[in-house]
This record gives C-alpha cells, sequence and structure tokens, in this order.
C-alpha cells in the first residue's frame, strides 16, 4: 500500500532552484560589473594622464594663456578653469562609472545573498534537465574570473589616484612653502596618503562582493554534496 | 545509467509526483517536473530501480510514490531547505538568507 503524499504548501525543491539559478544569476551580474570597472578604470587612468598631456600642450601651444595665468588675470584663470574642466572631464566620467560599478556591484551581491530577486521557480526550458553541477561551475567560474578582473582593475586606479594625489600634495605642499626635499617626500607622501585612503576601502568593497558570493556557494556546495551521500547511503544503499 | 545523480533533478521529479493530485502519467509527469526527455527517463528508472516510485494499482501506465519515495521527497526538501532557506508558496524565499 502506498502512503499517501505529503500535504504540500509549497514546491519547495522547486523554490530552492530558483534561489540556486539566482546565484548563477548573480555571479553573471557581479561578473560583468568586474568586466565594466575593468574598462572603466585603464579608461579613467589613460584619461587622467591625457588631460595632462592635453594642458601641457595647450600651455604651449597658446603661450599667452600662461602668460595671463601667472600674471592672476580673471580672463587666464577663467581661461585654466575652463580648459582643465574640458581636459580632466572624460578622466571624470570613467572615474565616477568605475565608482558606479564598484557600488552596483555590491548591491547585486547583498541582493542575491538576501534572496532578493530569485524567479518563482525555473521552467523547462531554462533547467533543461540540468541540475545542480553545471550551474555552480559555471557560478565558480565567473565568480574567479570576477575575482581577478576586479584585483586587475585596481592597478590603473591606483596609478589614477596618485596621479590626481600629486597634485593635490603639491598644491598643499606649495601652500605651506614647502621645498626641496621637504616638497618632494611631503607632496608624495600625501598623495601616498591619499591614495590609500581612497583606493584601499574601495578595493576592499569591490573585492568583497566577489568574496562574499563565492563564500555562500563554496558552502552551499560543501552542505548539498554531504546531503548527497547522507541520501545515497539511506535511500540507495550505494556509498557515497 | 545515473552514475552520481543529481540532488535536484531527483528532488524536482519526487516533487512532482508529490504534488500531483493523484496517479500520473509519464508525459504530464515530464512536464510537471520541467526535464528534457532524456534526463526524465534516465531518472525515472532510477527511482523505479530503487523502489522510491512504483506503478499505481490504478492503472500501469500510472506513476505514484512509495513510502520510501515519500520519505526521500520529504528528506530532500528538509535538507535543501536547511541549506538554502525556506521558501513560501509560490517558492519564493522567506525572510533573509543566511550569510
Amino acid at each position: 500500500m502506498v502512503a499517501p503524499a505529503p500535504a504540500l504548501e509549497a514546491r519547495r525543491v522547486e523554490g530552492v532552484i530558483a534561489d540556486v539559478r539566482s546565484i548563477l544569476d548573480g555571479a553573471k551580474r557581479v561578473s560583468r560589473r568586474s568586466y565594466w570597472l575593468s574598462w572603466f578604470a585603464w579608461g579613467f587612468v589613460f584619461a587622467l594622464y591625457g588631460g595632462y598631456f592635453a594642458m601641457i600642450y595647450v600651455f604651449l601651444a597658446y603661450p599667452s594663456l600662461g602668460t595671463s595665468l601667472l600674471a592672476g588675470t580673471v580672463t587666464g584663470g577663467l581661461a585654466f578653469t575652463l580648459i582643465s574642466a574640458l581636459a580632466f572631464l572624460p578622466c571624470a566620467a570613467f572615474l565616477f562609472a568605475s565608482f558606479y560599478e564598484i557600488r552596483q556591484g555590491r548591491r547585486d551581491a547583498r541582493r542575491v545573498l538576501a534572496g532578493v530577486g530569485a524567479s518563482s521557480g525555473a521552467g523547462p526550458a531554462e533547467m533543461g534537465g540540468t541540475g545542480w553541477t553545471p550551474q555552480v561551475v559555471e557560478a565558480q567560474k565567473l565568480l574567479s574570473h570576477a575575482k581577478s578582473e576586479t584585483e586587475f582593475s585596481f592597478l590603473p586606479l591606483t596609478l589614477g589616484m596618485i596621479g590626481i594625489g600629486s597634485i593635490v600634495g603639491l598644491a598643499i605642499a606649495g601652500q605651506f612653502g614647502w621645498t626641496g626635499l621637504a616638497n618632494l617626500f611631503g607632496s608624495y607622501g600625501i598623495a601616498g596618503v591619499l591614495t590609500a585612503a581612497i583606493a584601499y576601502p574601495l578595493y576592499r568593497v569591490a573585492q568583497g562582493s566577489v568574496k562574499s558570493l563565492q563564500q555562500r556557494l563554496d558552502r552551499q556546495v560543501q552542505d548539498v554534496t554531504e546531503l548527497e551521500e547522507q541520501f545515497l547511503a539511506r535511500f540507495t544503499g550505494s556509498p557515497a | 545509467m545515473i552514475g552520481r545523480p543529481d540532488l535536484f533533478v531527483l528532488g524536482r521529479l519526487l516533487e512532482a509526483i508529490a504534488s500531483a493530485p493523484g496517479p500520473v502519467r509519464r508525459t504530464p509527469l515530464q512536464q510537471r517536473a520541467g526535464l528534457n526527455y532524456t534526463v526524465f527517463q534516465r531518472y525515472l528508472d532510477y527511482l523505479l530501480r530503487q523502489g522510491m516510485v512504483a506503478s499505481s494499482p490504478a492503472g500501469d501506465d500510472l506513476l505514484e510514490l512509495t513510502p520510501k519515495g515519500v520519505e526521500a521527497y520529504r528528506f530532500l526538501a528538509d535538507g535543501l531547505t536547511r541549506i538554502f532557506g525556506p521558501v513560501d508558496g509560490a517558492g519564493r524565499p522567506i525572510g533573509e538568507r543566511r550569510a
């Protein structure tokens, strides 16, 4: 005689599969964010140093502008401001785009970890008979790639911030009237501190997004493997 | 032949049978489980061999869970829910997932 089927309030396994799918979707989103972060970061550093060279070129090509600026005229000041803004606008755009991708990456990872946005069951077309293993392997590959790409992005971001920080450092050194070695060490010391204060927390945020998904996936893989072993031992009599 | 069965596919198939209002035919079962034909056949044969699914007395082409199959389904559903967190009636996650 067959026991009556358990009363089901929910299709629990199907709901879990939706949750698993959301991790894969999250891994894809984080991977895409890392890809764009990499592009924007390199765009930032090239745009920054391109901006510097553009400024130098303009002041060499139009020496009267330099003269007006040094003379402290309003025209000179306005021209300098306008030229600086135009020269460094692409750099600023790339930098903000990089920050945006880091912020969105963190948001995407948090949404996955909180279970927000899981679809209410994968349909036949999505599952196609594939189960856990192919999806996990794909998610792990994506996350590993995202981690490498994020790390690689912080080289240009750091270089760029050193470039900006050195200008700020020189300006501060100039304000205090530091000269010679004091100017050199002071200004680049300030640049280093500023870079570390901005770049390092950003790096931690960006890597944290990827790492949190990786850790969650690794733990689930371990738990599912244990469950599998227990199931096989109990219901099929075959060794794990 | 299945080497090492995928728990999610097993659970999905067991759940499709368990959640049906009565004994179920193969074709509707395949659609309920959302599996392609090859995978469905392999896993159904596996469940039949392991004694978790049997032909219903109501008809040879009708399938239902055995007591072992019911227990296996409960074990899987409880285990997977414990790992991934509870879901509501529509299969949506309830509350925050553990980090």
